[in-house]
């Protein structure tokens, strides 16, 4: 169903990035990044190498990336990285959404709505994934995820509901958001998606 | 910026409560990871016991076209379905 190159992967994330107005940064160099990550170790909330390496991280319209846009790394193939592009845009749409102080306040002091938020983003994740090779994720695994967002059972519990819930409506057509969209209509127009 | 002092003096003024009460409102009461149709939004029940909105069917309509509802039937539980089977592809 995809035919994902490096080059597809490397203008998808151009486009995305200037339609959604998002800075891509590369993580490693980000001294900012070097904080959170020391901040989140000391916490005991998330291993130092394993933030830097293994996740992309949001914050308003920065987008700080562990791989370049279109290079295989390890962890990293390009699949991963059309899903994790449409998972941090989803979270500019709801950074726009609740406005910047509603966004903060809920994603860094509310746990619960951490999780939503998350779960949430996790869906485009499931979309992605099944328009792009007709694979649909496991919500519980999926949901497990968030686990390494220092959110509780409960938490994990309501966003594999919330990703179970989805799995129809995706199934059925349903898009979920306006990144999923848009990448949809990309990928479509230019020969990443049939 | 307004929005944000707003957002601190109120949670500020309420120390002796939980900053959730004011910012997110009073809890529903509702049973953790419980779902529910509500007019054409799909709501859960987080682990703070409020309803938030899981999928909102207008959003997914204006997004996919076609007609779609909150469907409570199912093993999935409450989701958005389109009303009839061509609802995903009438965009």
């Amino acid at each position: 169903m995809a035919e994902l190159t490096s080059d597809l992967v490397r203008r998808f994330w151009h486009h995305m990035a200037a339609r959604f107005r998002a800075q891509i940064v590369p993580k490693a160099s980000a001294a900012e990044m070097q904080i959170v990550s020391e901040l989140l170790n000391r916490m005991g909330i998330a291993d130092k190498d394993d933030f830097m390496r293994r996740f992309a991280t949001t914050i308003g319209r920065r987008i700080y990336l562990p791989f370049a846009p279109g290079d295989v790394s390890p962890g990293w193939g390009l699949l991963s990285q059309v899903e994790t592009c449409v998972h941090e845009c989803h979270h500019i749409v709801q950074y726009d959404s609740l406005g910047p102080p509603m966004f903060v306040y809920q994603y860094v002091v509310s746990k619960a709505r951490r999780a939503l938020l998350e779960a949430q983003a996790y869906r485009t994740n499931l979309e992605m994934r099944f328009r792009l090779t007709g694979q649909m994720l496991d919500p519980a695994s999926l949901a497990a995820s968030l686990r390494s967002y220092d959110v509780s059972e409960a938490d994990v519990l309501v966003a594999t509901r919330i990703l179970a819930a989805a799995v129809p409506t995706i199934r059925a057509g349903g898009v979920m958001g306006p990144a999923c969209s848009e990448a949809q209509r990309w990928l479509r127009s230019n020969g990443g998606l049939r | 910026m307004k929005s944000l002092v707003v957002l601190v003096v109120a949670v500020g003024s309420c120390a002796a409560c939980d900053p959730d009460d004011v910012v997110l409102g009073p809890k529903d009461g509702c049973d953790v990871g419980a779902m529910r149709c509500s007019g054409r939004v799909v709501e859960a029940c987080g682990s703070d016991q409020r309803w938030v909105v899981a999928q909102d069917c207008d959003e997914v309509q204006s997004l996919s076209g076609g007609l779609w509802i909150c469907d409570e039937t199912g093993d999935a539980g409450p989701h958005c379905s389109p009303l009839d089977t061509d609802g995903g592809d009438n965009g």
